[in-house]
């Protein structure tokens, strides 16, 4: 059998601090948004949104801050193509790019690109739907360091722009992004504290790709959380081709290239879309929507006792290792955000080719 | 700049509009960008109306279309957030009242695709890029909806690489597909599994559909498609000695021409080549041939005589993905071959 050069890409560089200028008081006005990639919550009815065109991470106060404990699930049918009439167009102009959920009020958030480019963020109340006015917003911003530069081209010439942010998660008072620096070593999390300050920490990251047999530094991660496992905060990734990986977040801060610890390979030929924590019966679950495979289920207990690492490939076509999952009876689910401690939120493209967001619940489905 | 075109829409005015509505029978003007958008409606009143009393709904919808209703003198305008879509018809309301019907006009199809590359008419069967090139800005969509590849009567699945975001460049005029690297390494997963995605001997046509949208939601003008054959895998590394390069005469603006020996990569290729005279870098065009065979660098003043060099950056590629340093696929156990480092490879031309 013959034996590529894949095996043989290990490699080390570095971390770094670095100084940007990032405003700390909050501007008035337009923003001037470029594009809505990724969502998420912060305090107070933060939303922070990555936009990958500017290479910016934005919080804007959305003044959506009534604490609203009890609220009645989401169910609304054909979610985009009610997005497109009040748009005033056809569903085949806009794409969904995130969602997230308001902890406080539970109201969700959408990112969509109308077809021409154009920014917009869609909010659904129950049934209610409006929209944020970019135009008129209180804000304020940090540039991404290292981003990747617009005509930045991988090492197969490809264009690289559209992946300087993947995803962004709020967690412990820090925006933490992942995506593509244009460092050597291109895989990067950004680590931000709120409110803005003038540092980020840019680590480097690594991983041991098991379904590939291979190091890869040019993948970025695709979608990540972050919690506590074992007492100590980790970041747990997912890549495309589906390994999971963790993070320590102790060792993305200082001047180092960090080596994830693979601890699950979930199958080649897909794409990880969104991950979300929930609880059940006390205890804690990893819920992954896919592209290509059923929505997982990971035991955050099983990920805590897995101690070691794969380091080998994965031989059998498809095949998985690892820490064990359980594919739940959910297909075609893209989007993911937590609406209560029982409750979830999902993106849907049904049998019926309808895409649907509807609540589920941890009793039914964990 | 913005302009006001009037009388250009088709408009269904309702009857009971004139005896019941202070908008009392005025035809509506449409606000259009420099993109030839409609990015807003017009109308003059002849009574004080509260603006939130006038919505605008697309046709058999309950939902209003987002958008900011404005009042000066006696225009009050209706602003969507994004420009009215053409086909489609739209509803105006004074209350519950309906006022008119309108339908922004269809503009007629002008983007086109300019051409896929490589295009050369047969290609390695280890092929590893393809790239669509638009006569204008594309739209956010899916390719796999409007891309894919035949090879007979069959329709072939999972020859491209799924990637979100697509790969376009920042024009949003060409875009990069990979045919999946994973069924092209030889002993990797899918290529064990399902093989490469092009085979050597069998002839395959790419169809882009007339259905897919530029920027401005418009089709293309008309469908295409390019039939190839699929030839022997390209296994060797490319090598710069293999190239001839035919001088210019002295004082002239004529073009350097430089045989590849073979095809490259169009896009790459665009971008690797640079001439140096000792340290002076010397500005060009850059011109490709037919089939990617070639290339025309065109200087921007005219040629001195004397030593010249060529820099050709290693990341250069021929079609299967192999560039100047190392091969994209290679056979560690039977392979002699030693991977290279060096940023650049250069040859030395005269011009007399």
């Amino acid at each position: 059998m013959r034996q590529r050069t894949l095996l043989t890409v290990l490699l080390c560089c570095a971390i770094a601090t670095i100084m940007v200028a990032a405003p700390t008081l909050n501007t008035s006005g337009a923003p001037d948004i470029k594009s809505v990639n990724a969502l998420t919550f912060g305090p107070d009815g933060i939303l922070f949104i990555g936009d990958s065109e500017n290479a910016r991470i934005f919080a804007i106060e959305t003044g959506d801050t009534e604490m609203r404990s009890e609220v009645e699930d989401v169910d609304i049918k054909q979610i985009d193509k009610k997005i497109a009439e009040a748009l005033g167009t056809s569903v085949d102009n806009i794409t969904i790019q995130d969602m997230a959920i308001n902890p406080l009020s539970k109201k969700v958030y959408l990112g969509v690109h109308f077809v021409d480019g154009t920014p917009l963020i869609i909010t659904f109340d129950g049934g209610t739907m409006d929209k944020i006015d970019l135009s008129n917003l209180s804000y304020t911003t940090s540039e991404l360091t290292y981003a990747v530069s617009e005509e930045a081209k991988d090492r197969r010439g490809r264009p690289l722009r559209g992946w300087s942010i993947s995803d962004l998660n709020y967690f412990d008072g820090k925006v933490l992004v992942s995506g593509l620096s244009n460092k050597e070593f291109s895989s990067a999390l950004y680590s931000i504290a709120y409110p803005f300050e003038d540092d980020q920490d840019v680590a480097t990251l690594e991983i041991w790709h098991a379904a590939h047999g291979q190091f890869e530094t040019h993948s970025p991660i695709k979608t990540f959380t972050a919690t506590y496992l074992n007492g100590e905060p980790q970041i747990v990734a997912s890549y495309t081709c589906t390994p999971l990986v963790v993070f320590p977040m102790n060792m993305l801060k200082d001047s180092e290239h960090v080596v994830g610890r693979t601890i699950a390979e979930l199958g080649n030929r897909n794409t990880p879309l969104d991950i979300i924590s929930m609880e059940r019966d006390g205890k804690s679950y990893l819920l992954m929507a896919n592209t290509s495979r059923a929505l997982m289920k990971i035991s955050y207990d099983a990920i805590e006792a897995y101690s070691s690492r794969l380091t080998e490939k994965v031989e059998e076509n498809s095949g998985t290792a690892g820490v064990e999952f359980i594919s739940l009876p959910l297909v075609n689910v893209l989007q993911l955000d937590k609406l209560d401690d029982q409750r979830f939120v999902m993106l849907q493209r049904k049998s019926n080719g309808d895409l649907d967001l509807y609540t589920g619940t941890a009793n039914r489905w964990l | 700049m913005v302009v006001v075109r009037i009388l250009v829409y088709q408009l269904y005015i309702s009857g009971l509009l004139l005896f019941t509505c202070p908008l009392i029978g005025q035809v509506p003007s449409f606000i259009t960008n420099e993109e030839g958008r409609t990015t807003g409606l017009q109308i003059k009143y002849q009574e004080e109306v509260i603006r939130s009393e006038i919505t605008v709904k697309l046709a058999g919808s309950d939902h209003p279309v987002f958008g900011s209703v404005s009042v000066e003198e006696n225009d009050l305008t209706f602003t969507p957030m994004v420009p009215f879509t053409p086909g489609l018809l739209y509803e105006v309301f004074h209350k519950d009242q309906h006022l008119i019907t309108f339908q922004v006009p269809e503009n007629a199809a002008s983007t086109y695709l300019k051409g896929i590359y490589p295009s050369a008419d047969t290609l390695p069967e280890n092929l590893l890029k393809i790239y669509l090139e638009f006569s204008e800005p594309m739209g956010e969509s899916y390719s796999e909806n409007h891309v894919w590849v035949t090879s007979g009567d069959d329709t072939l699945h999972q020859v491209f690489l799924p990637l979100q975001p697509e790969l376009w460049d920042s024009s949003h005029m060409r875009l990069t597909l990979w045919l999946d690297p994973g069924r092209i390494k030889r002993d990797l997963g899918p290529n064990t599994m399902w093989g490469t995605p092009l085979v050597n001997g069998k002839q395959y046509t790419i169809h882009v559909s007339e259905d897919w949208k530029d920027r401005r939601g418009r089709p293309l003008v008309t469908d295409f498609s390019k039939t190839f054959h699929a030839g022997e895998a390209v296994r060797v590394r490319p090598s710069i000695t293999e190239w001839t390069i035919e001088a210019p005469p002295s004082d002239t603006h004529d073009p350097l021409i430089v045989d590849l020996d073979k095809p490259m990569d169009y896009s790459l290729l665009q971008e690797s080549l640079r001439i140096f005279q000792g340290e002076n870098q010397i500005l060009v065009s850059t011109e490709i041939s037919i089939h990617e065979t070639s290339v025309y660098l065109h200087p921007r003043e005219k040629w001195r005589s004397g030593i010249y060099h060529l820099k050709v950056a290693s990341r250069l590629e021929d079609l299967a993905g192999n560039n100047l340093n190392r091969l994209f696929d290679r056979d560690v156990i039977n392979d002699n071959e030693t991977p290279d480092d060096q940023p650049n490879h250069m040859l030395t031309f005269y011009i007399q």
